[in-house]
């Protein structure tokens, strides 16, 4: 099998400075590297700005970058609501989950969840969905990254995908939470520049009319004007409202996203963090939306075979257009760096769903349920490690065997779908019903991850077809079916607390609700007016809670 | 509360405009669209809560967490 096609240096040179730099990062946070706070919480010591930026390059992966900017290309209006799903999104992250997790978490979202159930069985249950969602969106992160890496610089799929898993082990595995921020902070700063840089040159192109601009890409397009109405990139109008919904409820069951939130001191930077995500994000997706438009009027109806199925080439080959066009000294040093800023992006991504995965072997299952709390940290860390390293691989392994067969925005719908119908309505509930209870917890956690994973091997890509013919759906079957299976999520939480009574459980919703609204006795802080010592009990004591 | 009812309305009502009435989407309004003018107005929104959020926990919420929380400290070291 040949390694490379046709190599092309200077985009694989960029790339080489880019990863040089990222070792260096690697390199000194792994001498800051030691105990668990160290490893998955980046000792609590990254600030509110900082957080901010880290958050948005956790967040903003190439299917916000390329992937948008493509739909843009290809759909118009309907790729600008998906955008919106995905900012608005961050609101109830910022009201309801950022400060209280923080607050109530250690390492993991699990956390907050088993502070007051029972512990073992709501940490399995718990860290199988988070592993669910990390592992799909992990492999749709690599796919992705190997057929890009292989359009942008030659080289090809299979050793694309090595090289982006190796580097992802290498920041986790070395540098932890704190090389992985690091990592995450430069590819923010990277994508705003880049985007800041094409946003503002694809203005001028039009003179800086955006009516302009509107004008000739509705030109370009065969719809014409209705390249700005909708209805071209979803079969039916439930259909967009459902992506809508799984996007806007998804983002705040992400793992790695929650992770983030116990990195910072205390629940202030917590709040500050999510606003600086919010305002970087926010920006970005404007001016993916006139880069987006910019390149359906310059590249055109012509180039719609080259940019992909899916779109992704166009922000690349938009950038070759703008810097001369193709075989130009200009054209090929642009659509270079945007690539480099592709890799950091995808980079950054994949690095936080690995450590996010460690978390949830590592902290969730062998430290709290194999070991029930008796392990010492540095077992929790190397094991944190050894999981990482096995989740890099199987990653690896299952992106090269399916290969570019697996379709990209199905895994992505699918993550998707589980966080907001697994992972949110148990969060939710019990962050803010009393009553809510071990078996609700379980339960829910359950279905919802089931539902998720039935509805979506119904779902329109799989069963390809008018109407989804084949799809015991029919054409109910949608492309993300959240609008299904979140209702269902909340119902078998629901209909599973009220199966049984945890006086218990109720018990420290009380303890958790102080805790998540005040802070008091938080992971990392100073407790206020502080107690005689040994009366404060920092950590939650660990007393069997009575299993019927 | 009312904040929660204000947010998600404004993406409700956006996200249901988007799929039942598209012809309005692609209306021009001050020579862009009406759709591209209600993306924005999303992100404004979001911009808006988020600002009307942080000032308010930073100078109402907090003070009165302290609070608690030094009540509830106080409590623990009494008992």
């Amino acid at each position: 099998m040949p390694i490379a096609a046709d190599l092309k240096a200077l985009p694989l040179s960029i790339f080489g400075v880019v990863l040089a730099i990222t070792l260096g990062i690697t390199y000194w946070a792994s001498r800051r590297t030691s105990d668990a706070t160290s490893f998955w919480a980046a000792t609590r010591g990254i600030s509110g700005v900082q957080n901010g930026f880290a958050i948005a390059g956790d967040y903003m992966s190439a299917s916000s970058f390329l992937g948008f900017a493509g739909l843009m290309f290809l759909f118009g209006f309907d790729a600008m609501v998906g955008l919106m799903a995905a900012i608005v999104a961050f609101l109830p992250v910022l009201l309801y989950i950022a400060e209280r997790m923080r607050n109530a978490g250690k390492f993991t979202a699990v956390d907050v969840l088993s502070y007051r159930m029972r512990e073992r069985p709501t940490r399995m249950v718990a860290a199988l969905g988070t592993l669910a969602v990390v592992s799909v969106y992990l492999i749709a992160q690599m796919v992705g990254a190997g057929v890009l890496i292989e359009a942008l610089t030659g080289l090809t799929f299979t050793p694309s995908v090595i090289l982006v898993g190796a580097f992802m082990m290498i920041y986790v595995i070395f540098g932890g939470m704190i090389a992985t921020t690091w990592v995450q902070i430069i590819k923010a700063g990277l994508l705003m520049i880049a985007g800041v840089v094409l946003g503002v040159w694809v203005l001028a192109e039009f003179g800086f009319n955006v009516s302009n601009l509107f004008d000739a890409a509705a030109q370009e397009h065969s719809e014409g004007s209705g390249f700005f109405e909708g209805g071209l990139q979803f079969n039916s109008k439930l259909d967009l409202i459902s992506f809508g919904l799984a996007f806007l409820l998804g983002t705040a069951g992400l793992p790695h996203i929650l992770m983030r939130f116990f990195t910072v001191p205390n629940a202030r930077a917590a709040r500050s963090s999510v606003a600086w995500a919010i305002f970087l994000i926010g920006s970005f997706y404007i001016v993916i939306m006139l880069v987006g438009t910019g390149a359906r009027a310059i590249l055109g109806q012509s180039s719609e075979s080259a940019v992909g199925e899916t779109g992704n080439l166009a922000l690349p080959l938009l950038a070759e257009e703008l810097g001369g066009g193709a075989g130009t000294t200009g054209g090929d040093v642009f659509l270079a760096v945007i690539s480099a800023v592709a890799l950091a992006t995808i980079l950054a991504v994949v690095a936080g769903l690995v450590i996010a995965a460690s978390g949830a072997v590592a902290h969730d299952l062998w430290s709290n349920v194999v070991r029930r709390g008796r392990d010492s940290e540095r077992e929790e860390v190397y094991v944190a490690k050894i999981a990482a390293a096995a989740m890099g691989v199987l990653a690896i392994g299952v992106s090269i065997a399916g290969g570019s067969g697996f379709n990209v925005s199905v895994l992505v719908a699918l993550a998707f779908t589980i966080a907001s119908s697994a992972t949110l309505p148990a969060l939710l509930f019990a962050l803010f019903w009393r009553r809510f209870n071990t078996t609700g917890a379980v339960v829910g956690m359950s279905v919802g991850l089931l539902a998720s994973l039935v509805l979506i091997a119904f779902s329109a890509p799989v069963w390809p077809g008018p109407d989804s013919e084949g799809s015991p759906l029919g054409s109910l079957a949608l492309d993300v079916p959240a609008i299904f299976s979140v209702p269902i999520g909340f119902l078998a939480c629901w209909l599973g607390t009220l199966v049984s009574r945890e006086p218990e459980a109720e018990r420290r919703y009380d303890e958790l609700n102080v805790r998540a609204e005040t802070g008091y006795g938080a992971e990392g802080t100073e407790v206020p007016a502080a107690p005689p010592p040994g009366e404060a009990p920092r950590e939650r004591p660990r007393e069997p809670v009575a299993v019927p | 509360m009312p904040i929660t009812v204000f947010w998600a309305g404004c993406f409700i009502t956006y996200l249901l405009l988007a799929a039942f009435a598209p012809e309005l989407m692609g209306e021009r309004v001050l020579g862009v669209t009406l759709g591209f003018v209600l993306s924005l107005a999303q992100i404004l929104m979001t911009w808006l809560v988020t600002f009307l959020y942080v000032r308010r926990a930073d100078r109402v919420f907090e003070p009165l967490e302290r609070r608690a929380a030094s009540v509830a400290a106080r409590r623990r070291s009494a008992s």
